[in-house]
């Protein structure tokens, strides 16, 4: 289970999310909806543990551990994963070397097979793993190279950050059955998006949280995002 | 009598040579410092190394400074090499191994010997010994021409094509820590070698100042290779040349590395690509830190038809270190097309850590196709934390970044070297993380 109680977050001393409480359990999808700028990634990156967020309130419990004050990394290794917005580049390091090199880190076998194959389902072909880290690579590109790399870490818990904006129908479908298919190996999920689009695409029961100016306002089944695609957010009214 | 005369005449030398260290010490004082490098009151320094530096006496090797000791292990040194490369082998005492090595290689067609023996006895020497060295236009290269002891000479004969590497630091006997070595190197019509100088190793040298000189001649369709391998302490000021002259159809390969940058490194090079179809490749890679100042001037004249110039040269600077690269390609050639592509960058670690990239193309012509690109930049920190968020802690992370950058460069290294230098990107990450 990872486990958000009461937390607070602020950005150079202004106050970001404020008390959000979120239970993820094994398997499970939770879908967070909200307008630009309401805080969704704030709470992704705080949950990772990205130091430009500061914790002014709450604790993170991961299968029952506190990860509050654990650097990034650590939380990796417990099996926490966050696939990016905007996945920066990593300038002179190829995919290659990149995920070779976290396989050595995290202590598994390098395999550059397995590496290849996990690319290739995601519509990735071996030129990908020898260009430098996100370099050159399309806003749909990007995406699927952060579902390949949820893949081939498998994570006990997914944040994914709008894996879905920018992608064309292809990549769409590819990246929900990618996000099908870790719920089935019991990885919790918790998605980011502003479409119900993809939300079609995916296991009919999920949770939908509504996050509106730092604050969770409202929370439900899918009718819930059927309803934003619809209607939007209603001028704030949530 | 001059300086420059005794130490020549000390070491019986021939008086053509002496009479070129007397010149050379006239225009000491009157040839100009190079614009880009640090001036230095030469007068300060004694080139006979008197009143210098005193290195602690080291009898034991427990006796390094453990920063020194932890360094070699990080970087894999062997300990029973370790006073070699510290420089700590006796003066005039040379290695059984270079001496193995010496004997290998007059085999197979390479002449080599200390340089004074070579102006003794090799029959054409004078065509050749300090030809490259202008020192009426270069006060570092005076004060070298002037007062250089030891060093080498080393011919590889008319096609002969030599596989291992030459490491001239084996084969000099005065040692390369003298204060002004001087290697001439030749490689005659068709032949080809590689030549390392120096070592990846902190050097302990009881100089201040070191002018060591280099001057190659590649004779038409020759190829050389030549390995530079630079790690000075902190107390040295240094002014290496480099002169390079290419025949037609020859090719010279430089791969630079400077661990250690000392107090101040200026390191002037300069090659001249005067046959037709002659080529010049220059990668260097370069790691200043604490207070280091290093300038790095490469030149390359382009002086006949079909010439062509690559230089990629990449800075990794920390601490408070000022790092500068003056690359300038010149084409000369006014006919025929030369060509050129020159890369700089600079990757800086910390606040107040300096690099500038001074790339300059000049030509007097419209078939000179010379072309740059240069970049100074910091390390991107959402990159590192991206790769946290993957597992990786700052210093893997950054020693993922300092390999990817300095990888192009290592790459053209021999294996040994470019395992060194990895590791150096790897000591570095650690403490740029901390
Ligand atoms: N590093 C930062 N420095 C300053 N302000 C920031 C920073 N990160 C986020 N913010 C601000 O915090 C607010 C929440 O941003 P966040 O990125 O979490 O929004 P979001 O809900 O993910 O929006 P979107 O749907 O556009 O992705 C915004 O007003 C944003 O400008
Ligand atoms: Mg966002």
């Amino acid at each position: 289970m990872l486990e958000i109680k009461g937390l607070s977050v602020a950005i150079d001393g202004k106050v970001k999310l404020k008390d959000i409480n979120l239970k993820v359990g094994p398997g499970e999808l939770h879908v967070l909806m909200g307008p630009n700028g309401s805080g969704k990634s704030t709470l992704a990156f705080s949950i990772m543990g990205s130091p430009r967020y500061e914790i002014i309130g709450g604790r993170i419990l991961l299968d029952g551990e506190d990860i509050t004050d654990l650097p990034m990394e650590e939380r990796a290794r417990r099996g926490l994963f966050l696939s990016y917005q905007n996945p920066p580049e990593i300038p002179m390091v190829t995919y290659r070397t990149f995920l070779l090199n976290a396989l050595r880190i995290w202590g598994k076998e390098p395999e550059p097979e397995r590496i290849a194959g996990i690319f290739r389902k995601l519509n990735l072909g071996d030129e990908f793993l020898t260009r430098e880290v996100n370099k050159g690579f399309s806003g749909g590109e990007r995406k699927r190279a952060e579902m390949a790399q949820m893949l081939l870490f498998n994570p006990k818990y997914a944040i994914l950050d709008e894996p879905d904006t920018g992608v064309d129908v292809d990549s769409m479908k590819l990246i929900a059955s990618t996000i099908s298919d870790v719920l089935q190996r019991d990885i919790g999920v918790l998605l980011i998006t502003h479409y119900a689009r993809i939300l079609s695409l995916l296991p009919s029961h999920f949770t939908v949280h509504v996050l509106v100016d730092g604050s969770v306002r409202a929370e439900g089944g899918p009718e819930l995002a059927q309803r934003i695609e619809e209607r939007g957010f209603e001028g704030g009214r949530f | 009598m001059g300086l420059a005369r005794s130490i020549g005449e000390a070491a019986g030398e021939p008086d053509w040579v002496i009479e070129i260290r007397e010149d050379a010490e006239r225009h000491i004082d009157k040839a100009p410092f190079p614009i880009e490098l640090t001036p230095l009151d030469l007068s300060k320094f004694s080139p006979l190394g008197e009143g210098e530096i005193k290195i602690p006496e080291i009898k034991d090797l427990e006796d390094l400074p453990d920063e020194i000791r932890d360094l070699l292990e990080k970087m894999g040194v062997p300990k029973r090499e370790w006073r070699r490369v510290l420089g700590l082998v006796q003066v005039n005492e040379q290695s059984a191994a270079g001496m193995a090595a010496l004997q290998y290689f007059q085999k197979i067609g390479v002449e080599s010997y200390p340089i004074r023996e070579a102006l003794r006895k090799v029959d054409d020497i004078r065509e050749y010994a300090f030809k490259l060295m202008p020192y009426r236009e270069n006060a570092f290269v005076a004060y070298h021409t002037a007062y250089w002891q030891g060093g080498i000479f080393v011919r590889v004969k008319k096609g002969v094509k030599v596989q291992q590497p030459l490491h001239t630091y084996f084969l000099i006997t005065r040692g390369a820590h003298a204060q002004a070595d001087h290697a001439l190197i030749v490689l005659d019509e068709g032949s080809e070698a590689t030549l390392i100088e120096g070592c990846t190793a902190p050097l302990l040298t009881r100089f201040s100042l070191h002018i060591g000189a280099t001057e190659i001649f590649v004779k038409k369709g020759a190829k050389a290779r030549l390995i530079v391998l630079q790690n000075w302490p902190d107390y040295v000021h240094t002014r290496p040349y480099t002169r390079v002259l290419v025949e037609d159809g020859a090719d010279v390969e430089v791969v630079v590395a400077i661990l250690g940058a000392g107090k101040t490194t200026g390191r002037y090079e300069e090659i001249f690509l005067k046959g037709r179809s002659s080529k010049a490749t220059i990668h260097s890679i370069s790691f200043p830190r604490s207070n280091s100042r290093l300038e790095d001037v490469i030149k390359v004249y382009l002086e006949a038809p079909d010439t062509r110039a690559m230089i990629n040269t990449r800075g990794v600077v920390k601490d408070r270190a000022d790092s500068n690269s003056y690359i300038t390609v010149e084409s000369r050639e006014r006919r025929g097309e030369t060509f050129a592509h020159v890369e700089c960058s600079g990757l800086i670690l910390n606040e107040g850590a300096h690099h500038a990239t001074y790339p300059i193309m000049l030509s007097s012509s419209n078939h000179a196709h010379l072309e740059h690109e240069a970049y100074v930049g910091r390390v991107s920190q959402e990159a590192i934390e991206y790769m946290k968020s993957r597992g990786f802690s700052d210093e893997e992370a950054l020693s993922l970044m300092l390999r990817g950058y300095i990888e192009p460069v290592a790459a053209h290294m021999p294996f040994e070297f470019s395992m060194e230098i990895r590791r150096m990107a790897k000591i570095l990450a650690e403490r740029g993380a901390a």
